[in-house]
């Protein structure tokens, strides 16, 4: 099953149905496994969302620059989340917009809306790992995978989010070998299964970023969402940190508000 | 009186008290050993305060670091389009990933390929995966890149025969030795795996780490490799000169004593070793067994006078404290005067040799005798020291020879030395290794068909975000791209351009005819968003664009160029910006070799006025020590002359002098200036007890001029030594310093004595005179 939880990965429900206890009689992959599988159950029906995002891109000497985005997403079970991106400022891409659709076998198929030709162009590019708009994050940061995606391996339980909280510490590892990482270690708050920080180890399995979540908000009493990721590029020093402002949750959308046709609307 | 104070200081219990003190230094600084370390970071040939050092760290912020590993690929059978290739090529971009440090790989089989079939476009590697290699599909790739004006000249030659891979490390600078290490020996492995896996292929690497690392390797085989050859030769030398091994043990224990704590004290003020200072040990070694050499040479002669040992010891002290003391600190002084370098490993070198020679003169006063009385020395003849005991017939012909010497040979020196301002200043950094270093033969390898080393980045900054987007400015960018390309120097240039024209034909449907820069800078930044969407991992365009997009950076590729050249083009290009560039755009720009041209100019002069210093400060001390500026001035002729002829000889035989040579002024007056006092100081003891010019002279050749022939000679070998160094700079330097000390040493047994006899003809008034009193019984 494929989604695209949230803007990321950090889509959580409240209720848990795996006892944690049976963790002790587990291997550690199969207890990484079975937190993952926890983390992914909880998102499960939250139909559709619509985030305001302010995105603030900082170099290593103090400089910041930024972009604004809004970003709606489609729950979807059988193909994956279909998701849309409209570029809001600069004002240069203001109506740039980013479509796309996953697909379950092959490469997700994506269309780029250019307001400046009035053209909606579709680009084949099986690249996920890059910089997003020249952020921190990448396309595949932003883009939760399936759960086969990875490999899983439980670490440890601990202390998190400045010790007001109990995470179990899991790392997994894509199968993916186009991705940019060689693995990522999740600390997930085992109440409520809030993604504290993320680790990400790059090819040479050196860290190389390493992101935070905070100001968690419930929504519809069911989904939290954190109003504040920071990600850290721990080799270079920049930082780029998302700030949602709104986030809405069962607009009702349908596969009709993904189509490539609106896109210039 | 100054007697019994160099009595008192050798033989009571202010002598056990001074030793006691002297050797509780030694040791103290001998523990900063452990603080010592060997650099490997090209960037300590420049101060932190560095003004271009800062211009390329702001550049290296604002874009990418520069530290690069540049691995040249050729097939031995065919061009590199094709299938065995192009596997290599890909799994090697693979695995490099993922070797410590590398932040970014970029090569043929990575390269972002970008097509379009209508409102389709694919950007995408040329190869990504290895399946889609075949021999098809590999002429279609060799078809793409020779269009693909970032992959021509960058990446792969025009005629498809080499192709390269860059690789970009991201050092964190913690522990800079072991990261350089982990970084270039993952990437030497791999090559090897290649190599075998591969064996229809040749390698060959060039880059600024793999420079770092051949620096460190320089320095590293110089000092395991010289320096224990060294010990053994000093051992010997001096063993068969002074024939005694007694004697020469106790110079190898002052010398081992001050080699040691010299290095411990920069260990405690943080100086790192490296290339250029790694020859710091086998100077001092040379300089201090030199001046040993003349202490044992008198306590020598007073033994073969029939004094007993301890009689030998004191007396030769006594009369000889001055010399020793004055040799001593105009070394000193001559090295100190490296300070004036612009370049700090050229001043750590000065210093440490410094602290050396300020450690042996602690030494020679108090280790020294202390041993040389527990030791026995032998009372045999030693042939080499009495060379010169029956000078009359040479003092004849000298005498005889006086005008000619006078007239013709001291004119036609000057007209020498003029030849050495002809030599043009000039550096080249892979020159910096001799051709047996591996580094060297491959970077020139690899220069033959690409651009490895020379370059100088363009920042091109705007005052707002988003500012490269403007149409002006770009309309600017491809005005001073193509002005760059027509430039004889360059062979090729990196900037955004080329892909922002290919991202207008993309979005046009790939026609050719829409290669050309987008209307507006709204279609320019909306084109550039798609581009930077397709980009995987560690490719980005940060190393090109500032990461506001308000500057862009344009890198011009040069040919292997001399810093002369470099500087010259340099020069070119600023007149050219600043008289063509629009108002609101700012440019910086630099680049590692661009620095390094530099440092190599500007220390040349810094360090020539060091040596300027040096002597005018040794002439002054001179001439207080023999109390007349006229001998003082004199002693001029003796040591300017023969550093002078050593720069002509060099004109002839280089024609160009590097950071390095400029440094072998200062030092080499420092340490040739000790035979001049040696000499000197006998030569007026000798008429101050009454005898003749002439049979001073005769008195000072017997005296002193062994000991001055034989330190000589073994300062030669020991620059010679310093010669085989495989750092060109401190072979470079060995070789004109021992060629200024064999001149130094030829003007101090035909042109020094002609020259005291014809202008000293009597004592100058000084306290060298209460000395010749107490001195007269110890001519026998």
């Amino acid at each position: 099953m494929k989604y695209l939880n949230g803007f990321l990965i950090l889509s959580i429900s409240l209720t848990s149905c795996l006892a944690t206890q049976a963790y002790a009689t587990k291997s550690p992959s199969e207890q990484g496994f079975a937190v993952a599988s926890a983390l992914d159950a909880r998102d499960l029906g939250f139909q559709d969302s619509r985030s305001n995002i302010v995105m603030i891109l900082k170099d290593g000497m103090g400089s910041q620059t930024k972009r604004e985005l809004e970003v709606t997403i489609l729950e979807n079970h059988q193909e994956g989340d279909k998701s849309l991106i409209k570029f809001q400022f600069p004002i240069d891409i203001k109506g740039t917009a980013l479509l796309t659709h996953p697909q379950k076998v092959g490469t997700d198929e994506q269309w780029l809306y250019l307001p400046v030709v009035n053209r909606t162009k579709r680009i084949s590019s099986r690249n996920k790992s890059g910089a997003f708009m020249g952020s921190e994050f990448s396309f595949e940061d932003m883009t939760s995978k399936r759960l086969e995606d990875y490999t899983y391996n439980y670490v440890s339980e601990q202390a998190c989010n400045n010790g007001h909280a109990q995470c179990d510490v899991i790392e997994r590892s894509p199968i993916d070998k186009h991705s940019g990482y060689s693995k990522q270690r999740l600390w997930v708050d085992k109440k409520d299964k809030k993604v504290f920080k993320i680790e990400f180890y790059d090819r040479k399995k050196s860290l190389l970023k390493v992101m935070t979540a905070s100001q968690f908000k419930l929504y519809d009493n069911k989904y939290w969402r954190a109003a504040n990721v920071e990600m850290k590029n721990v080799q270079t020093n920049k930082a780029t940190t998302l700030l949602y402002n709104s986030i809405t949750f069962s607009l009702g959308l349908t596969g009709d508000d993904f189509h490539r046709s609106v896109l210039g609307e | 009186m100054k007697e019994s104070r160099v009595i008192r200081l050798l033989d009571s219990t202010v002598s056990r008290w001074l030793l006691f003190i002297t050797l509780a230094i030694t040791l103290v600084s001998i523990i900063g050993l452990k603080n010592m370390g060997l650099s490997s970071n090209y960037k300590i040939f420049f101060d932190d305060t560095d003004r271009d050092l800062q211009t390329l760290e702001q550049m290296e912020t604002t874009y990418s670091t520069t530290d690069n590993i540049f691995i040249m690929v050729r097939s031995k059978n065919s061009d590199v389009y094709n299938v065995k290739t192009l596997n290599l090529v890909f799994a090697l971009t693979e695995q490099l990933w993922t070797v410590d440090h590398v932040s970014r790989v970029d090569s043929l089989a990575n390269f972002m390929f970008s097509q379009a079939d209508g409102d389709d476009i694919l950007i995408e590697e040329f190869i990504y995966d290895a399946s889609q290699i075949t021999t098809e599909y590999a002429q279609s790739i060799k078809l793409a890149a020779s269009q693909e004006k970032d992959l021509v000249g960058n990446l792969v030659t025009a005629n498809g025969m080499f192709t390269a891979i860059n690789v970009t490390a991201t050092l964190p600078g913690l522990d800079h030795k072991t990261e350089t290490l982990a970084l270039t020996s993952g990437v030497e492995a791999l090559l090897a795996n290649m190599q075998r896996d591969y064996p229809e292929h040749e390698f060959a690497t060039t880059g600024l780490v793999t420079m770092n690392s051949a620096f460190f390797k320089a320095a590293k085989s110089d000092f395991t490799v010289l320096i224990p050859i060294m010990i053994v030769f000093v051992l010997v030398a001096a063993g068969v000169i002074l024939g005694s091994i007694g004697a020469s043990l106790c110079i190898l224990v002052v010398l081992l004593s001050s080699l040691l704590a010299a290095l411990g004290l920069a260990g405690w003020l943080n100086i790192n070793l490296s290339a250029p200072s790694i020859s710091a040990p086998i100077i001092m070694f040379t300089v201090i067994v030199a001046s040993s050499i003349h202490i044992i040479s008198y306590v020598k002669r007073q033994l073969l006078e029939g004094s007993s040992q301890y009689n030998a010891i004191l007396l030769s002290y006594q009369h000889n404290a001055k010399p020793i003391i004055v040799s001593h600190l105009t070394t000193i002084v001559g090295f100190l005067a490296m300070n004036s370098s612009d370049s700090p490993p050229f001043r750590d070198l000065g210093n440490i040799v410094a602290f050396g020679v300020i450690f042996s003169l602690l030494l020679s006063f108090t280790l020294l005798p202390a041993m040389l009385f527990k030791v026995k020395l032998s009372t045999s003849k030693s042939n080499m020291l009495n060379l010169f005991s029956n000078m009359d017939r040479f003092t004849h012909v000298l005498l005889k020879m006086k005008k000619p010497i006078l007239y013709i040979l001291v004119p036609f020196c000057f007209l020498i030395s003029f030849l050495g301002f002809l030599n043009e200043r000039n550096d080249d950094l892979i020159k910096y290794f001799n051709e047996s270093v591996e580094f060297r033969k491959q970077s020139e390898t690899v220069d033959k068909q690409f651009s490895g080393l020379y370059n100088i980045g363009y920042s091109l900054e705007t005052t707002s975000k988003d500012g490269i987007f403007s149409i002006k400015y770009l309309k600017f960018i491809e005005q001073f791209d193509s002005w760059l390309i027509d430039q004889p120097e360059v062979i090729v240039t990196t900037s955004p351009l080329h892909r922002m024209k290919q991202l207008n034909r993309l979005m046009n449907g790939d026609d050719a005819s829409y290669y050309r820069l987008a209307d507006n800078a709204t279609m320019a930044t909306q084109h550039f968003l798609l581009y930077e969407m397709s980009l995987p991992f560690g490719r980005d365009i940060n190393d090109m664009v500032s990461f506001d997009k308000s500057a862009m950076k344009l890198t011009a590729r040069l040919h292997n160029s001399s810093s002369v050249a470099m500087i010259d083009f340099e020069i070119k290009v600023k007149k050219w910006l600043d008289k063509n560039k629009p108002d609101y755009i700012t440019y910086s720009y630099s680049s590692p070799s661009l620095i390094f041209s530099h440092i190599g100019q500007s220390n040349i002069i810094s360090l020539l006025k060091g040596a300027f210093i040096a002597f005018i400060v040794i002439s002054i001390a001179l001439s207080i020590v023999f109390r007349s500026v006229y001998i003082g001035l004199l002693t001029l002729i003796p040591n300017l002359l023969p550093v002078g002829m050593a720069f002509g000889f060099w004109y002839c035989i280089e024609g160009q002098i590097s950071m390095g040579l400029a440094g072998v002024s200062a030092m080499a007056i420092g340490i040739i200036v000790d035979d001049t006092v040696h000499f000197l100081y006998q030569y007026i003891n000798g008429l101050k007890r009454g005898l003749s010019p002439q049979q001073s002279i005769q008195f000072t050749f017997e005296r002193t001029m062994g000991a001055i022939v034989i330190s000589s000679i073994l300062l030669m070998i020991g620059f010679l030594l310093l010669a085989t160094s495989s750092f060109e700079k401190n072979a470079q330097m060995g070789l004109l310093t021992s060629v200024t000390i064999m001149l130094a040493l030829l003007f101090d047994l035909i042109v020094l004595p002609v020259l005291a006899m014809k202008f000293i003809r009597t004592t100058p008034i000084s306290s060298l005179q209460k000395n010749s009193r107490s001195t007269s019984y110890e001519i026998s």
